[in-house]
C-alpha cells in the first residue's frame, strides 16, 4: 500500500509509438534503439500529455533517472553514467566526433525543419498531440511550430534561403555518410555504436514518418546503401523477439523497397564516378568534420565550455605546424586566426575568453608567427598596420612557452582528452570552410583535384 | 476551483467592482497567496438579480498555480472558467473547464509524479450539498454539518479529457456538556476517486485530484472532506515514494520522498473544548481544548486495489492527541496545541511539539 514500488527493471518512458515505429517522437527514437543495439532488456512506457517537454524520453531504474535535458541527451548520460556504453572504444577514433557532430548538426537540422516547416506539421500532429484535448493541442501546436522556427533560424525574409541551405547540407551529410559507410553493417568496424543508433533513427523516421511528398526522404532515398543499412539492422535489433514489451514494427513500405533496389544496380556502374569523386568528397569530409565542432559543441554544452573545448580540440590539431592543413594557408587559417587576433586585441583582459584561449600556447604563438608574416610585413594591402601585440600579450606568449616545456608531460597525459576534442574542431571546419568555399563552382574544384 | 487537499493557511485580498453594466453585476478580482507558495490571480463575476429575478449564477475566471515542489515534487498551474449555480440554500451546482499543467522544474521527482506530469483539460461537474447546523463555524457548541460534494470529470465528448469520479463526505457534530461552555465536537470525513473510462482499472488518477492529509488547519473548522490532522505537517502522511537520487548532495533539500496522495483518505476527531476559569479569557472568547484525531489513505487506482485490503487500512492508521489553546478572531481561529503523535508511519512527517494552527469558517 504504501512505501518504495517495485521499480526493479530498466524502463524508458517515450512518445507513443506511431507510423509503425516503437515511439515515432524523432528525440525518443534514438534512445530506444541504442538500448536495442545494446541488447538491454528494457520496458517501454509512454506519455502522451507532454509535447513540449525536453525531458523526454527519459531512462529509469529504481531511483536512477537518465533526462534528456541533460549531459547532452539519455545516450550521453547513460555512457557517462556506465549504465550502458556502446562508444567506449570507438570516441578515440578519428572519424568519431566528427561523424557524429554531422548528424546531430545537419541531419538533425533538417529533421527538424522538415517535421515542422517542410511539410507543415502533418506528421508532427500525429507524434506530439494525437492524445491531447482539441484546445491544448492546438495551442501548443503553434507554440511549438514557432519555437522550431526560432531555433532554426527561420525569419519571413529568409525562409527560402534557409531551406535551401538546410536541404543542401542534408543532401551533403548523406553523401558523405554514404561514402563513409559503404556497404558496411555498422559505421564503425563491426560494431554498433552510439551513432548507429542516432543515424539509424533518422532514416527510419525519415522514411517511414514524413509524408512520401519530403524533399528530405526523396534525397535520403537516393542512397541506396543507406536505405539497405537501415533495412538490415531494422530488421536484426528492432523487429527481432525480445524481452523489450515494444509493439512490432510494420514493414517498409513498398516503393521504399523499390527506391531501395534502384540504388543497388545504381551503385555498380557508378564505381568509377565515385571513385572520381572520391578525393574531392574526402577534402570536403575532412574540411565539413571541423565545421561540425561548432555545431556539435552547440548543442553539446555552454558557451566557454564550447569555446574551451575548442581550443584544445584545435590545438592538438595544430600542434606546432605552421598552418591547419599541410604547409599551406587555407580559408580556415584566415578564419581561426582573425578569431585569434580579435579574441587577443580586442576583447578586454578580463574576458573569460581571452583567458581561454591564452591557455594555449601553440595557438598563441601560431597567430604571432602568420601575424607577422602576413599581415605586418609589408604588402600591396592598404590596410593600416596592426598594433603590435600588447606585452601582456608577449609576455603571456612566452609563459606558454616555458609552461609548455614543463608541461610536456602533461600535455602527453591530456592527448588522450585533446584528441577527442580534436575531432570534435574537425567539424567546426565544415562551417566555417563550406561557409566560404559555398559559392565555388564545381569547375573551381576540379580545377584543385588536378592541382 | 477545487484546491488540492491539505491546504495551508492562505491570505486573500479581493476589490470588487459593483453594477459596472447596469444590471446589479458583482465584478470581483482577486489575488491569494499561501504559505505554501500557492498564489490564484481571479476575476469573478456575480448576477444577483437577472432580468428581475434572483439569480443563482456566479462565474469566475482564474489563473492560478500550486507549488507542491516541497512536498511532491510537482508544480500546478491552471488557467480555467468556473460556472456556479446555487440551486437553493443547501444544494449547489458547478462546472469548471479548465487547461491544468503539471511540471517538475527540479526533476527530482518520484516515479508517480513523473509518470503524471503534462498537460490535461479538466471538464468537471461538481455538486454539493451542504447543511450546517451548528450554532457557530469558529467555536461550535451544539448542532451539526454535513457535506456530500460529488464530482465527475470528463463530461465531454473527448475522451481525451480528464476523466474521474470523486466523493467527499463530512459530518461534524457539537454537542453541548452544560459546564463552563463545554462542548464535545466530533466528526468524521472521507473521500474516494478513482478514474472512469477504458482501462480505468490500470489507470493511475490525477495527482491532482487525490487527497491529502496534513497541515495546520483545524479539523473543527475545516468542512468538505478528509484534509486536516493536527500534528502532521502539510501532506505529510500516506503512499509515499523515493525521489529521484541526487547527483550531489548540494540541494540542501531535507526531503527524499514524494507523498503521492491516496484515493481514498478517512479522517476522525474528537474534541473537547471548554473556557478557562478566568473571566478575561471568557470575555475575550479564549478557550481551551483536548483533542484525539485518526486518519489514513491509501492508493487504489493503477491497478493498487489489489494490494488494498481492511485489515492493513486499519492497522496503518496514524493518531494523535494533545491539548491547547484557542483564540477565535472575527476572521479566524487561532489554536497553539501540543500534539502528542500516537501512531505513524515510516516516513510520515509528523513529531510531538507545540503547533500553531490557523483557520477560516470556509476552511
Amino acid at each position: 500500500m504504501e512505501g518504495d514500488q517495485d521499480t526493479s527493471g530498466f524502463t524508458l518512458v517515450t512518445r507513443k509509438p506511431c507510423f509503425g515505429l516503437p515511439t515515432a517522437c524523432p528525440n525518443c527514437l534514438p534512445a530506444y534503439i541504442y538500448l536495442k543495439l545494446a541488447q538491454l532488456p528494457f520496458q517501454l512506457a509512454f506519455n502522451s500529455t507532454f509535447p513540449d517537454s525536453d525531458e523526454l524520453p527519459y531512462f529509469e531504474t529504481g531511483t536512477y533517472v537518465a533526462y534528456n535535458y541533460e549531459d547532452g541527451g539519455v545516450i550521453e548520460k547513460l555512457k557517462k553514467d556506465g549504465v550502458v556504453n556502446l562508444d567506449s572504444q570507438l570516441q578515440s577514433l578519428p572519424d568519431y566526433l566528427s561523424l557524429k557532430a554531422l548528424i546531430l548538426s545537419w541531419l538533425e537540422e533538417a529533421l527538424a525543419y522538415e517535421t515542422w516547416v517542410g511539410t507543415e506539421g502533418v506528421s508532427a500532429w500525429k507524434i506530439y498531440y494525437s492524445d491531447l484535448p482539441w484546445v491544448i493541442s492546438k495551442v501548443l501546436f503553434y507554440k511549438q511550430t514557432y519555437m522550431a522556427k526560432t531555433r532554426l533560424g527561420i525569419i519571413k525574409e529568409n525562409s527560402e534561403e534557409r531551406e535551401k541551405q538546410i536541404y543542401k547540407r542534408a543532401s551533403d551529410a548523406y553523401e558523405a555518410l554514404s561514402t563513409r559507410l559503404g556497404e558496411q553493417k555498422f559505421l564503425f568496424e563491426d560494431r554498433p555504436s552510439s551513432l548507429d543508433a542516432i543515424f539509424l533513427s533518422h532514416i527510419l523516421f525519415t522514411i517511414q514518418v514524413l509524408p512520401e511528398t519530403s524533399v528530405l526522404r526523396t534525397k535520403l532515398l537516393e542512397h541506396g546503401n543507406l536505405v539497405r543499412y537501415a533495412e538490415k539492422l531494422k530488421l536484426e535489433f528492432l523487429e527481432a523477439p525480445s524481452s523489450s514489451s515494444s509493439p512490432p514494427l510494420h514493414s517498409f513500405p513498398s516503393s521504399f523497397s523499390r527506391k531501395g533496389s534502384k540504388p543497388k544496380s545504381k551503385s555498380k556502374t557508378e564505381k568509377t564516378e565515385e571513385e572520381k569523386k572520391f578525393k574531392k568528397r574526402a577534402k570536403l569530409f575532412l574540411a565539413a568534420q571541423f565545421l561540425a565542432v561548432v555545431i556539435y559543441l552547440s548543442v553539446m554544452g555552454g558557451i566557454y565550455k564550447r569555446a574551451s573545448d575548442a581550443y584544445e580540440a584545435l590545438s592538438t590539431r595544430l600542434g606546432e605546424q605552421k598552418f591547419l592543413f599541410e604547409d599551406r594557408p587555407s580559408s580556415l587559417d584566415a578564419i581561426f586566426l582573425s578569431h585569434i587576433l580579435f579574441t587577443i586585441q580586442v576583447l578586454p583582459e578580463t574576458s573569460v575568453l581571452r583567458t581561454k584561449l591564452l591557455e594555449h600556447g601553440n595557438l598563441v604563438r601560431y597567430a604571432e608567427k602568420l601575424k607577422l608574416e602576413f599581415l605586418e610585413a609589408p604588402s600591396s594591402s592598404s590596410s593600416p598596420p596592426l598594433h603590435s601585440f600588447p606585452s601582456s600579450f608577449s609576455r603571456k606568449g612566452s609563459k606558454p612557452k616555458s609552461k609548455s616545456k614543463t608541461e610536456k608531460t602533461e600535455e602527453e597525459k591530456k592527448f588522450k582528452k585533446r584528441a577527442k576534442l580534436f575531432l570534435a574542431a574537425q567539424f567546426l571546419a565544415v562551417v566555417i570552410y563550406l561557409s566560404v568555399m559555398g559559392g565555388v563552382s564545381n569547375d573551381e574544384l576540379e580545377y584543385e583535384d588536378d592541382d | 476551483m477545487v484546491f488540492s487537499g491539505a491546504r495551508s493557511s492562505t491570505l486573500e485580498g479581493s476589490l470588487k467592482y459593483k453594477n459596472i453594466f447596469g444590471h446589479g453585476d458583482i465584478w470581483d478580482s482577486s489575488l491569494a497567496y499561501g504559505c505554501d507558495n500557492s498564489g490564484e490571480v481571479g476575476l469573478g463575476l456575480y448576477l444577483p438579480r437577472l432580468r428581475g429575478r434572483p439569480s443563482p449564477f456566479t462565474s469566475r475566471l482564474y489563473l492560478s498555480t500550486q507549488d507542491w515542489l516541497k512536498f511532491s515534487s510537482y508544480r500546478e498551474r491552471a488557467l480555467g472558467v468556473s460556472l456556479g449555480v446555487l440551486l437553493s440554500k443547501n444544494h449547489e451546482l458547478g462546472y469548471t473547464l479548465a487547461w491544468r499543467n503539471l511540471i517538475d522544474p527540479t526533476q527530482m521527482a518520484s516515479r508517480t509524479i513523473r509518470r503524471q506530469i503534462g498537460h490535461s483539460l479538466v471538464s468537471d461537474l461538481k455538486y454539493t450539498f451542504k447543511v450546517d447546523e451548528r450554532n457557530s463555524s469558529l467555536r461550535p457548541t451544539r448542532g451539526y454539518s454535513f457535506v456530500s460534494t460529488s464530482q465527475i470529470g470528463g463530461l465531454v465528448p473527448d475522451s481525451r479529457t480528464l476523466r474521474f469520479l470523486r466523493q467527499e463526505i463530512d459530518l461534524k457534530y457539537a454537542v453541548p456538556l452544560g459546564f463552563y461552555r463545554s462542548a464535545l465536537n466530533f466528526g468524521v470525513s472521507g473521500g474516494i476517486t478513482f478514474p472512469w473510462g477504458s482501462g480505468y482499472k490500470s489507470r493511475a488518477s490525477s495527482v491532482s485530484e487525490r487527497f491529502f492529509l496534513g497541515g495546520n488547519i483545524s479539523p473543527v473548522c475545516s468542512l468538505g472532506g478528509p484534509s486536516a490532522l493536527w500534528g502532521f505537517k502539510t501532506r505529510g502522511l500516506g503512499p509515499n515514494e523515493p525521489r529521484r537520487e541526487a547527483e550531489d548532495d548540494k540541494s540542501g533539500d531535507a526531503y527524499e520522498r514524494d507523498f503521492v496522495g491516496g484515493d481514498v483518505a478517512v479522517t476522525a476527531f474528537a474534541d473537547l473544548s471548554f473556557d478557562f476559569p478566568l473571566r478575561w479569557f471568557r470575555e475575550r472568547g479564549i478557550h481551551g481544548h483536548v483533542f484525539a484525531c485518526a486518519g489514513n489513505m491509501a492508493e487504489l487506482s493503477g491497478n493498487k486495489y489489489r494490494n488494498f485490503t481492511a485489515p492493513k487500512f486499519m492497522e496503518t492508521f496514524r493518531s494523535s492527541v494533545g491539548a491547547g489553546i484557542v483564540l477565535p478572531t472575527s476572521l479566524f481561529r487561532m489554536e497553539l496545541n501540543y500534539c502528542h503523535i500516537v501512531k505513524k508511519q515510516e516516513h510520515d512527517r509528523a513529531k510531538s511539539g507545540f503547533f500553531l494552527t490557523f483557520s477560516t469558517p470556509s476552511s
